[in-house]
């Protein structure tokens, strides 16, 4: 009984650590980003894209669960460390954090305006329609 | 601080209630903090613009409380404008002090950009974002080393060019304008200061982990004291027989003082760890305000939502001074009336210098999303003549060491 509790428990944590995708509408030119890229785009870096595009980042609500795990994955930080360090850089008049999106459906809204928008979602929801994969992290088991 | 806390409401209500569009972005941030420090003969101020202190154990809240309003407009993909109001306790309080800044910036292309108008002074690690409390880990910006340093902004330009080497990041700004500060409330007097011209130059290295700045800047001072009848005085004096006086009053006269502030910092954070420190000299070469050297080290370490914190700092002046005194040659009833222009030639020449170090233990624990609470003591040893830092009824007390407590809440929306 309790080797199946066991692997029950592991089941589940399997799928509460799925992947995250970064991905964009499908119209924009880039189709792959290095995992650098993406940590410059999301700390407002304004790294040096080959085809000089300018990448629009976008953000989940603070607290839900999959920026926790984006922030968590990507750079080590709880989202309370990456607030912070946006404090530091808006409040000092350099660069203001990427817009927040409140609900799925703003995502579809949003990107059908800005075609150079990147966004993360975890790889166990459907891609939604309209957009390419450009990036996957692996979440940490 | 019933004003302080109105504003924090209002601004907390508008943060919900204000639908921006994208082009438009309204944010802000509240400190609201009690300070506490023991000495009944030095107050503590957070730095040299405030006028209020606390003595004798007296919790204040006006030395860590603020609130701050900010807008950004960005009304093209390579141009935006923004604007942040501050409020907190000032000597000066006109609508327009509270404009901490307001300019436009442009890229001009992925590595350049400019900016054009009212500019925080970024050159020290800490130093344009210095009332923002959620930013950071401790209370205030490290007393020994930021509290003298209450030049928070300029009207003028900065270019800043980023140099991408071997995947690091390097950024050179270089900056110039005038500056007009809150008024200096300091041991001897309160007055204006303007520094005119400001200019600078700043290098800057940021990975994932490690940040290093150095700074070079140099500005001219010139305050709106009126010295006129302290020499008038010591001219009187030399005719009476203190032979150097009028040369002691032009030594501590500010007007046209040349100042220039080469620093070097580093701020280290592997997510575990935090760690940070600066190392200052000014060089002033005026009695009034000498050489000086100023560091500041912190030590921190993460346990799930708190960071526990060691602080420690010092600021110690390059050369040694006394108070003037009047000649033992000069003949009574000249040397009894001359007591009174020694009085105030030592005034002129200790009230601003700083000499003290610092120790302290601190935590910081985030609670709440975009919210956290802050905890710190620190031991603070102020040394003889170097009380300039403090509001002082004693400006010449003997060395002195102080307690200082504070609590803070601290957020941004």
């Amino acid at each position: 009984m309790k080797r199946w509790r066991l692997f029950g428990w592991l089941f589940m944590a399997s799928i509460t650590q799925a992947d995250l995708w970064v991905i964009t509408p499908t119209q924009n030119p880039i189709s792959q980003l290095s995992e650098k890229q993406v940590k410059d785009i999301y700390l407002g870096r304004q790294p040096e894209l080959p085809n000089n595009v300018m990448i629009k980042p976008l953000d989940w609500q603070t607290g839900h669960k999959t920026r926790m795990q984006f922030y968590r994955a990507l750079f080590g930080k709880s989202e309370a460390q990456i607030d912070a360090y946006w404090a530091r850089l808006e409040f000092a008049g350099h660069v203001a954090p990427p817009q927040q999106l409140e609900s799925e459906s703003a995502l579809q809204a949003l990107v059908r305006q800005q075609h150079n928008s990147i966004v993360y979602v975890t790889s166990d929801t459907q891609l939604p329609a309209g957009f390419k994969t450009v990036l996957v992290i692996a979440t940490p088991p | 601080m019933i004003r302080l806390l109105v504003v924090s409401v209002l601004a907390l209500g508008s943060s919900i209630v204000m639908a921006t569009p994208s082009a438009w972005r309204f944010s802000g941030f509240i400190n609201l903090g009690l300070t506490r420090g023991d000495s009944t003969e030095l107050g503590f101020k957070r730095d040299i613009t405030q006028y209020q202190a606390s003595f004798d154990g007296k919790w204040r809240s006006e030395i860590d409380s603020s609130v701050g309003l900010q807008l950004n407009w960005q009304w093209s993909s390579a141009c935006d404008a923004s604007a942040q109001l501050l409020f907190k306790q000032r000597y000066n309080d006109d609508a327009a002090d509270h404009l901490e800044w307001a300019f436009l910036r442009c890229r001009l292309d992925d590595q350049q950009q400019l900016r054009v108008g009212r500019l925080g002074l970024d050159v020290f690690m800490l130093s344009d974002y210095r009332h923002v409390g959620y930013a950071y880990p401790f209370v205030r910006p490290p007393h020994d080393f930021y509290a003298f340093l209450s030049l928070y902004r300029f009207d003028g330009i900065d270019y800043t060019v980023h140099l991408p080497w071997q995947d690091r990041r390097w950024n050179v700004m270089v900056f110039g304008g005038n500056a007009k500060t809150d008024r200096f409330s300091t041991g001897f007097s309160d007055f204006d200061v303007e520094a005119k011209p400001l200019y600078g130059v700043r290098l800057s290295y940021e990975d994932e982990i490690w940040r290093w700045r150095f700074n070079h800047s140099v500005l001219n001072l010139t305050t709106n004291v009126d010295a006129s009848a302290l020499f008038a005085n010591a001219e009187i004096a030399e005719s009476l027989g203190w032979v150097g006086a009028s040369a002691i009053a032009h030594e501590t006269a500010f007007d046209e003082s040349p100042i220039s502030y080469t620093s070097i910092g580093f701020s280290f954070d592997n997510n575990e760890w935090w760690m940070q420190g600066e190392f200052a000299r000014l060089k002033g070469d005026h009695a009034p305000l000498p050489d000086n050297n100023s560091f500041n080290v912190n030590v921190g370490y993460r346990v799930g939502d708190w960071l526990w914190l060691i602080t420690g700092g010092a600021s110690h002046p390059l050369s040694d001074t006394d108070m003037v005194t009047v000649p033992t040659s000069v003949p009574e009833p000249f040397f009894t009336l001359l007591q009174p222009l020694a009085l105030e030639l030592s005034k002129a020449r200790i009230g601003s210098r700083t000499e003290q170090s610092s120790v302290g233990v601190g935590v910081r624990w985030d609670y709440a999303s975009k919210q956290a609470l802050k905890l710190q003591y620190e031991h603070i040893h102020v040394g003889k003549y170097g009380s300039g830092l403090w509001e002082g009824y004693n400006y010449f007390t003997a060395a002195e060491n102080v307690n200082v407590i504070s609590v803070q809440w601290v957020r941004v929306f």
